[in-house]
């Protein structure tokens, strides 16, 4: 067994120490193992210099802050061109707008169509492609202002603070643009029967 | 116990006991089947939610059965069996006492089955590898204490002055081990399966987490590098590369690990200052990890040849090269622009897995091919087998991590990709999980690798006893009983090692400084909430929900926590507050997103949608891959438990009002009849005004609409 332990390199046994047959070198720690830690040390008074060194103390949460502010002060310069005063025409012509409903319907399959149906059939929500309307008469603008304000009592969420204007419009056109296709599985008709 | 003396020579002969660690290698191997076999499991009912067969069959309750079967009964068993066998052989000395021994393996076998049994069953504490019950927690610390008590008496009756750096890491284990869980389990019972948490929200995080981060470090490391230390140098027969260098990392190690708790809590509710703690020692435990893989690589300079041809140093080889990976992944998932990333993800996943089935798994293999021809005096039946094992299951990591790895940073990427114009381009969760539904199913390919190659394990190890001699004898050796006094006056560390209970002592201390600073702050929870922002407490009837959220281990997949992330907030609303979970016990801040964000999920769909969604997820949203829970809306709530569970909460400091104090059984009826009767209006034919599905859709439905933004 000891010829086994015959040091192959300069290490030297540490001698008088033997702990049911082994023994240990008396070598140092490797330098590139030191100098790994001397880098996290560094790295460590790096982050506590950053966090703790900001005037404030919490560096962190302002930074999301005002990052989350740049992000939400994007998005109102495109729509508050077309904010004022749209009336039920203006949004007619947004049923010629490919892209608007394209982007109207994807969000549709996102969100709505959990309670309403992938094709606007109803579910748990009622039927969107019928000519019965609960909440106003069935334009654009209706349906627009029912996705943002929602119908709490019914349990219909408010989007007005999750989804921007301009693509609740797009949403709002959507459903118009589906209303009166036919599909299996539709539930039946409720609330008030508008003829155009 | 069988020590004769020979006075002449100052010999004496000692024989150990080696039937205890028979019994715990084949506990070992028995539980780690199971282990392994529940993994693969859960693994495929992520990809086939169909696979969630009935109650005590569905993820959440069959989640914290795999991590506790993985941690309790396979580490565990793997470590008692690994440190009787060498604690004996490094201090030349029988074991303490035979019947401790023994006590401690059928008390803890015991244990084992209780979780096996009660888990499934939905009885749970809901904390993250601390779900088992209060009775179940007593019994654990009590056998704890066993093992320590036969530990250290052993400790204190060896023949041989010098603990070993093995030993140093025994001692770590167990006083950290019993102080972590004793800490964490602090609870108050409301019956025989039941109990609340005494920490509430922050508070509980950050103890949970202390806990659960230290449990790998206390239970998956430290024992397992003393496992290393023995078995690397004794397989090898080299001498081990440096004493100086498992001197620095050992102290170095012990100390820095039980900060980085925190680390799991990052760009969360947390107070800013813990994070940034949790950071830096996570970065800096680096070195200190490494020091033990170096220590064991190198011991092998001049014995390589083993590895062509010895299966159990390639185990150990690989074992090593897998705790290297997963302590240089640990420290970069600590940096917090990496952890927004990495967070909620199937990457945390694949790291904790690249060190269990590696760094644990394999180490384990390896002690076992060594061990078992020793303990039953035999040869191995099949080396052959054996490295097939070995390539077999290093391949099942590499899928298994691989896979994970993808999965998360394709998901993260997901989560926080924002358009031009600041809105998220995977709005909706559920695609970001279609994604990566492949990925589960190479993941599971994976855990069958791992598994076949155990099940040669098994076999050769079912072959080798069957070779072995009938008559087995204790291994009888020859002690010289070294003098009191060295020879060499002695200095330092030296000293240190022959003084068994100061040692012990210190190394208490080396982890109380970072535990104390860290959590003594957040006991006196007030310091961290703004009384401007007033909550209000769940009512009876939407704490029986929670009650129900947390058995069935809803938090296994759904977090609570809308970090100060900016794709977080865009997805799921405002970012959490300290406030809103101040009176949640325990906290469900959550560690895994497999689902969305649920903090903020109150109102935002009707009644009619959660009743459905439970009922049959797929109703809903059709690629879903969530357990449905049918039997939630036949069952009854327990409402008669209510009164004295809110006069619970109440004396905790939660403050319900004098009608929900009187007469919160009638409150929580009248609620529940209110959602039951709209539920019905809108087509549900069942009464449901007494069942667990109703008192959940009031949980959820109150997530987030308690105030305290």
């Amino acid at each position: 067994m000891s010829e086994d332990k015959t040091p192959l390199y300069d290490d030297k046994i540490l001698e008088g120490y033997e702990y049911d047959g082994i023994t240990e070198y008396d070598n140092p720690c490797p330098v590139w193992l030191l100098y790994i830690f001397y880098f996290t040390a560094l790295l460590a008074v790096f982050f506590l210099g950053y966090h703790f060194g900001g005037n404030s103390k919490n560096a962190t949460i302002e930074a999301y802050a005002i990052k989350l502010k740049e992000a939400q002060t994007q998005t109102p310069v495109e729509t508050s061109v077309q904010k004022p005063e749209v009336n039920e025409s203006e949004l007619l012509a947004l049923l010629q707008d490919p892209d608007a409903l394209a982007e109207g319907g994807e969000i549709f399959g996102d969100q709505c169509a959990l309670c309403h149906g992938y094709s606007g059939e109803g579910m748990i929500g009622p039927n969107l492609i019928d000519n019965y309307w609960l909440h106003g008469k069935g334009k654009i603008s209706d349906i627009a202002v029912s996705i943002s304000s929602g119908i709490p009592d019914k349990g219909m969420a408010a989007w007005a603070d999750r989804i921007p204007e301009q693509q609740i419009l797009h949403i709002a056109a959507y459903i118009k643009s589906i209303n009166g296709t036919v599909t299996e599985n539709a539930k039946e008709p409720d609330g008030e029967l508008v003829e155009e | 116990m069988s020590s004769s003396n020979d006075t002449n020579s100052g010999l004496i002969q000692v024989k150990y006991n080696d039937q205890i660690v028979r019994m715990f290698t084949l506990a070992t191997i028995f539980w780690a089947t199971i282990a392994f076999l529940v993994g693969i499991i859960i693994a495929l009912q992520m990809a086939v939610p169909q696979l969630n067969l009935t109650g005590w069959l569905t993820f959440g309750r069959l989640r914290p059965l795999h991590t506790n079967a993985a941690l309790f009964a396979f580490a565990g068993n793997a470590i008692f069996a690994g440190i009787y066998h060498s604690t004996q052989r490094l201090l030349k000395t029988r074991l303490f006492s035979d019947g401790l021994s023994k006590l401690h393996f059928w008390g803890w076998q015991f244990i084992i089955v209780l979780a096996v049994i009660t888990l499934p069953l939905g009885i749970s504490q809901g904390k993250e590898y601390a779900e088992l019950e209060w009775p179940i927690d007593i019994s654990i610390v009590l056998i704890w204490v066993v093992f320590a008590i036969n530990f250290f008496g052993t400790l204190l009756r060896r023949n041989e002055r010098h603990l070993y750096v093995a030993i140093w890491f025994y001692i770590a284990t167990i006083v950290t081990v019993a102080l972590l869980y004793i800490v964490n389990a602090i609870c108050i019972p409301v019956g025989l399966f039941q109990s609340y948490i005494v920490y509430a929200g922050i508070q509980d995080a950050l103890i949970q987490w202390w806990y659960g981060h230290n449990a790998v470090a206390f239970f998956l490391t430290t024992p397992f590098l003393g496992l290393m230390y023995y078995y690397l140098p004794k397989a090898s027969n080299r001498p081990v590369y440096s004493y100086r260098l498992s001197v620095v990392h050992f102290w170095s190690l012990i100390f820095m690990y039980i900060w980085a708790g925190p680390h799991h809590l990052l760009n969360t509710a947390l107070p800013g200052w813990l994070q940034i703690l949790a950071t830096v020692f996570s970065v800096m435990l680096w070195a200190p990890s490494w020091g033990g893989a170096v220590n064991g690589i190198l011991t092998l300079r001049g014995a390589w040849h083993l590895l062509r041809t010895d299966p159990i140093i390639k185990f150990f080889v690989a074992a090593i090269t897998f705790y290297a990976m997963a302590t240089f992944e640990g420290p970069l998932l600590s940096i917090k622009a990496v952890n927004s990333l990495g967070h909620y993800t199937d990457w945390i996943v694949g790291h904790v897995h690249l060190g269990t089935l590696g760094w644990n798994g394999f180490l384990t293999f390896g002690m076992l091919y060594f061990i078992v021809p020793k303990l039953w005096n035999t040869e191995l039946y099949s080396k052959k087998m054996a490295n097939i094992h070995l390539w077999i299951g290093i391949l099942g990591i590499l899928f298994y991590y691989v896979s994970m790895l993808a999965a998360g940073i394709t998901q993260g990427l997901m989560w926080r990709a924002v358009d031009a114009n600041g809105q998220l381009v995977y709005p909706d969760f559920v695609e970001t999980v279609i994604r990566i539904i492949p990925l589960f199913l190479f993941r599971a390919l994976g855990g069958v690798l791992f598994l076949a190659g155990y099940v040669l394990l098994l076999y050769n190890v079912y072959k080798t006893i069957k070779q072995a001699p009938k008559e087995l004898v204790e291994e009888t050796v020859q002690v010289r009983i070294s003098s009191s006094t060295p020879i060499h006056p002695e200095r330092g560390h030296r000293k240190l090692e022959g003084m068994a209970a100061a040692f012990t002592i210190l190394a208490l201390i080396a982890i109380l400084v970072g535990s104390i600073i860290e959590i003594a702050p957040t006991l006196s929870i007030n310091k961290y909430v703004k009384t401007e922002n007033k909550v209000e407490p769940f009512t009876p009837l939407e704490l029986a929900g929670r009650d129900i959220y947390v058995k069935e281990g809803c938090y296994t997949c759904h977090s609570q926590m809308i970090r100060t992330i900016q794709s977080d907030v865009l997805r799921y609303g405002a970012a959490s507050t300290i406030e809103e979970s101040m009176y949640d016990r325990p906290f469900q801040w959550g560690s895994k997103r497999t689902g969305p964000d649920l903090a903020r999920l109150g109102k935002k769909y009707p009644d009619l949608w959660h009743y459905m969604h439970m009922e049959d997820p797929r109703a809903v949203i059709k690629e879903s891959i969530m357990p449905a829970y049918p039997w939630l809306i036949t069952s009854k709530i327990d409402f008669d438990s209510l009164q004295k569970k809110v006069s619970l909460f109440n004396k905790l400091g939660v403050p319900y009002s004098d009608e929900d104090l009187s007469d919160a059984n009638n409150r929580a009826k009248e609620q529940a009849k209110k959602i039951a009767d709209v539920l019905k209006s809108q087509g549900v034919k069942e009464d449901v005004s007494d069942k667990k599905i109703t008192a959940l859709i009031a949980y959820l439905q109150a997530l987030g609409q308690k105030g305290g933004e």
